[in-house]
């Protein structure tokens, strides 16, 4: 992971790692279908960092279910690689919001489970794990259980057990959400850091923007529900990115044309649309 | 390890003080009822065959050992191969029901008729289909302890968070990986509860099917003696029998205890019990 080389830079003459044309998801709702997404179109270039962000209930968290196949679309296509792939599930690096990890295995058998799945011999995983115990901030966790660790460690374990997945994308749904703000701070700084010394491709959703800006190469704004891509701007800043830049004028203008695009159509808050915003979210957890 | 400290676990005992308090009164509330019992058989001349005083208890158990230790060896034998039965019986029908909504329609009916029924009513059929000996005990204490294995299994297999079955989805797992990675282990807690309730229904078991009919075993025993009013054998063999009871019943909770230790236990920092749930 951390070998050394430069991060190539992205433009648009890297490859496309992802493709989502027109792709629409339905809900059902006692047998009404609920459009949750609308003609979504969206690139991510290899080795491209994208942030997605949107309103509450706007399908930011299905449209990452779609692209790690966990379901499939109503309408469009998906494809990775190029290709339109029958079956991407575990072939997508995908970091839920909550950490999941095994109540019942120690920091390292959790970290491990990627390789495990897929046959991988032990050893060798085992000592690219170890390795990454460090970095990770894990040293001389490798054998609590996670009910002895703070939600940040948590997090941190669930984060090494994607990237021990070693897939080439890397979906993160609000992978910051659970955590305090301090914490938070210092996660995205880490995350930074690691990121930028390796070459993998990151989708992140985050309904916060300062998140999405410090982080991402492009970020896409979606629409309210059913989501669709309002608009999608490149973030002109240079890396390596710290997380003192949050107050740079040029972080500060980005940032504010970004909650512009957010707001602009924000629903008028109350009645029936954050009602049906709220049972979306909770189907969404089905 | 002494029996004192491996109950003690159980409760989150604080000090020493909190110690003698949590084993110290019991203690005493049984020693005073014993003395009360005692006292009062004495004070109000009750007679012997009526209700025996605790010394006579305590005193047959001795003299008559031999006698008493035979039966017990039946009883035992009955209880864990019926246990031991209910347990795959009862793991089986659970794994069955779990993994399809038609066969759950099909046999939990069946599952919840088989309680419905009076064992009493089925020992004396089981007696004249199967004649004596040890099976119709085991079947007896079989059909008292599957059901509730069945049911908390049950609802242990489907207890798996949603979420961690999708998590090791995008990882690649296959069926089986979920079922031995994610819900064997989730299930391991409500497996546990259920054979708390079934062993302890296991010795019922065993007793009713020797009191219907049986040649051995501490229930033929307290039958035969009985209408003797051999009264203190009759409570020298509950006595052996509350201890068996009781005896079993711990074996399960320390069993779990190390079966799963991320479930009973708040705090560990080493993890010796934990290649027991790996596969």
């Amino acid at each position: 992971m951390t070998n050394g080389q430069e991060r190539r830079p992205v433009d648009a003459a890297s490859p496309l790692k992802i493709e989502l044309d027109g792709v629409g998801q339905d809900f059902f709702l006692r047998g009404d279908p609920l459009p949750v997404l609308r003609g979504v179109d969206l690139r991510v270039h290899a080795g491209e960092f994208v942030s997605i962000i949107g309103p509450s209930g706007c399908g930011k968290s299905t449209l990452l279910n779609l692209i790690a196949g966990l379901e499939e679309p109503s309408q469009g296509r998906i494809l990775v690689d190029g290709r339109q792939v029958s079956r991407r599930l575990g072939t997508v690096g995908y970091m839920l919001q909550k950490d999941l990890l095994l109540p019942w295995r120690s920091v390292l058998d959790n970290a491990l489970l990627g390789p495990e799945l897929m046959g991988k011999s032990r050893s060798q995983a085992r000592s690219s794990a170890t390795a990454l115990m460090g970095p990770f901030g894990l040293e001389g966790f490798e054998k609590s259980y996670p009910a002895h660790l703070s939600g940040g460690m948590r997090q941190r374990v669930a984060f090494l057990r994607t990237v021990l997945a070693d897939q080439d994308v890397m979906l993160l749904d609000e992978p910051f959400g659970a955590l305090d703000a301090l914490t938070r701070a210092g996660m995205q700084e880490w995350l930074l850091g690691l990121w930028e010394s390796w070459n993998k491709t990151v989708v992140l959703v985050t309904h916060d923007v300062e998140e999405a800006v410090l982080l991402s190469d492009r970020v896409y704004v979606l629409t309210p529900r059913p989501g669709s891509v309002k608009t999608a701007f490149t973030v002109d800043l240079p890396r390596p990115r710290r997380y003192e830049m949050v107050t740079e004028a040029s972080f500060v203008e980005i940032k504010a044309q970004a909650l512009a695009a957010l707001r602009e159509d924000e629903a008028p808050a109350g009645g029936g649309g954050a009602a049906a915003a709220a049972v979306l979210r909770t189907e969404e957890r089905q | 390890m002494s029996g004192d400290t491996t109950v003690a676990m159980r409760e989150h005992s604080g000090g020493r003080a909190s110690v003698v308090l949590q084993w110290g009164l019991p203690a005493l509330v049984i020693a005073g009822a014993i003395a009360a019992w005692e006292a009062a058989v004495r004070l109000l001349d009750v007679e012997r065959w009526l209700l025996p005083p605790p010394s006579a208890i305590g005193a047959e158990l001795l003299s008559s050992r031999d006698l008493l230790l035979r039966h017990t060896w039946v009883t035992l034998g009955e209880v864990l191969l019926g246990f031991a039965l209910a347990v795959v019986i009862g793991v089986a029908i659970a794994g069955v029901i779990a993994y399809s909504r038609m066969v759950e329609r099909a046999v939990y009916p069946f599952v919840i008729a088989s309680q419905t029924v009076p064992v009493i009513v089925i020992a004396p059929l089981l007696l004249i289909w199967i004649g004596y000996g040890i099976w119709p005990k085991v079947i007896v204490v079989i059909l008292l302890s599957f059901f509730p294995i069945v049911v908390n299994t049950v609802d242990g297999l489907k207890s798996a968070d949603p979420d961690l079955l999708r998590m090791m989805r995008t990882l690649g797992a296959n069926r089986w990986q979920l079922f031995a990675k994610v819900q064997a282990p989730s299930c391991l807690p409500f497996l546990f509860s259920g054979l708390r309730v079934a062993i302890a229904l296991s010795v019922i078991g065993a007793v009713v099917g020797e009191w219907v009919g049986a040649s051995a075993g501490l229930g033929y025993l307290m039958t035969r003696s009985a209408p003797q009013f051999l009264t203190d054998r009759v409570f020298a063999s509950m006595f052996i029998l509350s201890v068996m009871g009781v005896s079993l019943f711990l074996l399960v909770v320390l069993t779990e205890r190390y079966a799963v230790p991320w479930h009973t236990r708040g705090r560990r920092d080493e993890a010796p019990g934990d290649t027991s749930v790996r596969r």
